[in-house]
């Protein structure tokens, strides 16, 4: 009994320390904070159903991120499938919700490809080294600094003046 | 720090990732789907647990019909030992002297004695005294023949007693009982005994032993022929009939039968 309370204890604690910038760096690389927030519940649950053997993991975090990025990714590949059907159907789009209007940055972040998204949100968001955004994504170091440095020269290129090199 | 430490972008991105969840209430949602995880996890595990009872209830319950197969009753060994006696009276006083050390026989006793019944002789089991009742050839019987006159006909068995030559049978003798059962009601029914039966046509002798009636030896008086006509289980019938040179003869019929009580009846008919 004491020890549940300590695992629960011990997965709150870390939900509280991880759950919103893991949120917010979701959010950056997929565009919809909705998505963001359904993938990271998800992998939390998931965590919560195998804290057992999850608690005696060297990087629980990293487990409970990567399970959110594959749930993320699950979920964009539904909404593809789902948007194919409709386009071969040729039905008219349901009317949805008038999306926010997106700020200049976003509109340039969707332009970018998936893995340089994730790997500007991880490192600049989620405040991850370039070594732990290459663990979480499964490529090397210098995939990583190659994402981070086209995604940074786009971004900057675009931008203009508006973002300025340190 | 390294080369790409860019602060404007950071603070970017990080106000486009937005101010983040409500973290109590985040929490609370989190805590009603692991709620709601584990009522589904239970309810999975419960319904597989119960599908495989099923199952595991089906295949005991399920017998392939190939695999059934009789046993019998009282163990249905070979281990009865029937002690027969040595010596067998003739049909007049044959009367049960058998000691059976073990009542029950085996069980395949019954069943065995139509299917086997046409079989060949097989004297090999002609020892009586440590055998089970093999009635399988105890049972057996020649095939009809026409047997000429004046010729004994002996039928390999244990207890083949002697065969009556053809002139000494006295012509004309009513039916022959075999045994007269002392106690009909309390006796078992496995007798072993031997009866014989005459007629004008010829005399015949017949052993009764596991409910089986065998034929022993028959013999034909002059100007007749026996031939076996019916070998049951449980009944032996000879009929003996005038040869063609013989026309004064009657036709005659030996019958050998299990009767009510269970003893060996020997009928001799004329027509």
């Amino acid at each position: 009994m004491m020890n549940d309370i300590r695992m629960v204890d011990d997965l709150e604690s870390l939900f509280r320390a991880h759950h919103g910038r893991l949120v917010r760096a979701l959010t950056v690389a997929c565009g919809n904070e909705q998505i963001a927030a359904d993938a990271v519940q998800v992998a939390f649950v998931k965590a919560h159903l195998k804290w057992r053997s999850i608690m005696s993991y060297d990087d629980p975090v990293g487990w409970i991120r990567r399970v959110a990025i594959n749930n993320m990714r699950d979920e964009h590949r539904r909404e593809s499938r789902k948007q194919r059907v409709v386009d071969r159907l040729g039905a008219e789009p349901e009317a949805q919700v008038q999306a926010p209007q997106l700020d200049e940055v976003a509109a340039m972040l969707a332009g970018l490809p998936r893995q340089q998204r994730l790997s500007l949100a991880l490192f600049y968001v989620d405040g991850l080294s370039v070594a732990e955004t290459a663990a979480t994504l499964g490529i090397s170091e210098g995939a990583v600094k190659f994402h981070l440095h086209q995604g940074r020269s786009t971004l900057r290129g675009q931008l203009g003046e508006g973002v300025h090199h340190e | 720090m390294n080369d790409f430490d860019d602060s404007v972008l950071r603070d970017q991105l990080q106000r486009l990732g937005g101010h983040g969840p409500d973290e109590a209430g985040a929490y609370l949602a989190l805590q009603q789907r692991v709620g709601v995880a584990k009522r589904r996890r239970a309810a999975a595990v419960v319904g597989g647990l119960g599908v495989t009872l099923m199952i595991g209830f089906a295949a005991a319950a399920y017998q392939p019909p190939s695999s059934s197969r009789l046993v019998p009753a009282n163990g249905g060994g070979n281990d009865a030992v029937v002690t027969l006696p040595t010596t067998v009276g003739n049909a007049d006083t044959t009367s049960s002297s058998t000691v059976i050390s073990t009542p029950t026989i085996n069980g395949n006793t019954d069943n065995n004695g139509n299917t086997n019944s046409d079989n060949a002789n097989n004297p090999g089991n002609s020892n009586p005294s440590t055998s089970a009742p093999q009635t399988g050839t105890d049972s057996t019987t020649p095939t009809p023949i026409d047997v000429p006159a004046t010729t004994a006909h002996t039928v390999p068995h244990g207890h083949a007693t002697t065969s009556a030559p053809a002139t000494t049978t006295a012509p004309t003798v009513p039916a022959t009982t075999s045994t007269e059962p002392s106690t009909s009601s309390s006796v078992p029914t496995n007798f072993i005994e031997d009866a014989s039966a005459s007629s004008s046509g010829g005399t015949a002798t017949a052993h009764l032993q596991g409910g089986v009636v065998s034929l022993v030896s028959y013999s034909a008086t002059a100007d007749h022929d026996c031939i076996v006509e019916r070998t049951l289980s449980d009944r032996v019938r000879i009929t003996c009939r005038p040869t063609l040179l013989n026309t004064v003869g009657n036709t005659s019929h030996l019958d050998f039968s299990i009767g009510l009580d269970g003893h060996l009846v020997a009928v001799s008919t004329e027509t």
